[in-house]
């Protein structure tokens, strides 16, 4: 018997079939008919009088007649493109019985249109080319954090215990490649050094207490790192702005690009935001155009906004010291300066003890 | 046949069972785009009061290439009111119950409005316009193939 099909797109085509066929035997009619590329039999679904019929059913289980019509779809989201097929059926009598016997229909199948699909990538990647990368991949999910921290304790093969990478890799910015070069040569030279060099260094300080305190939940407040070292900035950034703290602040950077390139995710990130840090949730509430602007601001562009401590010129990378200029900075701390501006001094003399010496000596009267 | 009850008015009123044979002929001749599809549940069932429908999900949403299996039920003072219309098919939609798959008459407007003209190739289309009203088009959906 005859059966019309109706496609999706609006057309419709007839197919000859037994009342005992299967099924799967009119899907694999369709495509031979249809062409693989427009309906592979795989993918249809055929629909009868509201019913999605199963493959091993048949026609006659259904009550399928020559008077029904089937429709035919394809699942798995795939939308097939504009088929360009053509009929030489009158669309007024398709169902019609008395319809005289037409020739086969001209098939002239298009290929569907490919699906774009856009991948994630999963984990983080081998080579990381800048820190704003690895800190999205890190936000993201904190059993990458997990990973990484394993990966690192097996490569100092059990010398490394697991505070000690995470202190690193809290002082890299989370990027394990750095992480591992502090693990090998040693972390307290560059955060110390780090810490008077900058709004960078600055932060640096505020944020290893808080990371200390945050090591119970690691698995948990791991992925979020902004969230505590902004808690500890809270109460010392009444200064500037309430959320002036955050303009600084490397994963908040990454947050950043991460909203202007998927501007969806910042409300669920503002949900987890609440259950890990309530306080900085408030303070983003009441400050609601701040943290607007902030969003908002240009990537490129000096601040002109100082921190708590400013400096004249804020060099937001970490100088290494070689162990003679360790040496030297310990002698120089001896005379009974504070360290911070004894490093300070002493880069500003082009690393000449000298010279540091008898600046710091100058100007022992003054005050930071 | 058992006939419907008679109405008031000037206009010609159609027995309940002719009215669902009038329905049951316009299924299966497949009027429209077929986008929805109705049939009775259950071919031996001289009262024709179960049904079941197929909805396939709008273009531009996120139910776009689903297929949605529906119950409606057509108790005896159909078409006076309205059938009950329950998803088979899981869904995450406003009018919809998320524990059973009922269509809440209260939130949904065809049923809460039911007028006797009204058809269930109505409401199957509604529902279909329902799935991309702006409140329900980019809610978050169970996985295909899961059912109430």
């Amino acid at each position: 018997m005859k059966l019309t099909v109706k496609t999706l797109k609006g057309t419709h085509f007839e197919i000859r079939v037994q009342p005992n066929d299967t099924i799967m035997a009119v899907k694999k009619n369709i495509e031979e008919i249809q062409g693989k590329d427009s309906y592979p039999w795989g993918q249809q679904l055929l629909i009868f009088n509201g019913k999605v019929l199963k493959d091993e059913s048949t026609l006659e289980e259904n009550k399928v007649n020559e008077d029904g019509f089937l429709v035919v779809m394809l699942s798995k989201g795939k939308t097939s493109g504009s088929t360009g097929t053509s009929s030489s059926q009158h669309s007024n009598t398709p169902a019609t019985r008395q319809a005289p016997p037409l020739e086969a229909p001209q098939q002239a199948p298009q290929p569907p249109v490919a699906p774009i699909t856009t991948s994630q990538p999963e984990g983080l990647p081998a080579q990381a080319p800048n820190t704003h990368d690895n800190a999205a991949s890190n936000l993201l999910s904190g059993r990458n954090v997990d990973t990484i921290i394993n990966q690192l304790m097996e490569m100092g093969g059990g010398s490394w215990d697991k505070d000690k990478v995470q202190r690193a890799l809290r002082a890299a910015y989370n990027n394990p490649e750095r992480a591992v070069e502090y693990l090998y040569s040693g972390i307290p030279v560059t955060a110390e050094i780090a810490v008077p060099i900058g709004g960078q260094g600055a932060n640096t300080t505020d944020r290893a207490p808080t990371g200390e305190a945050g090591l119970s939940g690691i698995p948990n407040t791991a992925p979020l790192d902004l969230f505590p070292q902004g808690a500890s900035n809270a109460g010392g950034g009444a200064g500037g702005g309430p959320l002036d703290f955050l303009r600084n602040n490397p994963q908040f950077q990454a947050v950043r690009e991460m909203v202007h390139t998927n501007p969806q995710i910042l409300q669920p990130m503002l949900v987890e935001l609440s259950k890990q840090n309530p306080q900085i949730l408030r303070l983003i509430e009441e400050n609601h155009d701040e943290f607007l602007q902030l969003l908002n601001e240009p990537f490129e562009g000096g601040e002109g906004d100082f921190l708590d401590q400013p400096e004249e010129d804020e060099m937001p990378h970490a100088i290494s010291v070689t162990p003679e200029e360790q040496e030297a900075i310990g002698r120089l701390e001896s005379m009974g300066f504070d360290r911070a501006r004894v490093i300070e001094a002493f880069l500003a003399c082009d690393r000449n003890e000298e010279l540091a010496a008898n600046y710091l000596l100058e100007h022992a009267g003054e005050e930071d | 046949m058992t006939l419907g009850s008679s109405g008031a008015g000037s206009s010609v009123v159609v027995p309940r069972n002719f009215r669902l044979l009038e329905e049951l002929e316009r299924g299966e001749k497949g009027i429209g785009d077929g986008t929805v599809s109705y049939g009775m549940d259950d071919a031996d069932d001289i009262y024709m009061r179960s049904w079941t429908g197929t909805i396939i999900g709008p273009h531009n949403t996120v139910h776009e290439g689903r297929i949605y299996q529906l119950k409606l039920f057509c108790d005896k003072d159909y078409p006076e009111k309205p059938p009950s219309v329950r998803f088979h098919s899981r869904i995450n939609m406003t009018c919809v119950n998320h524990e059973t798959g009922m269509v809440d008459p209260r939130k949904f407007g065809l049923l809460a409005n039911w007028q006797r003209d009204y058809t269930m190739e109505n409401i199957l289309t509604q529902l279909k316009k329902e799935m991309a009203a702006s409140q329900n088009r980019k809610l978050v959906q169970p996985p295909e193939g899961t059912f109430f």
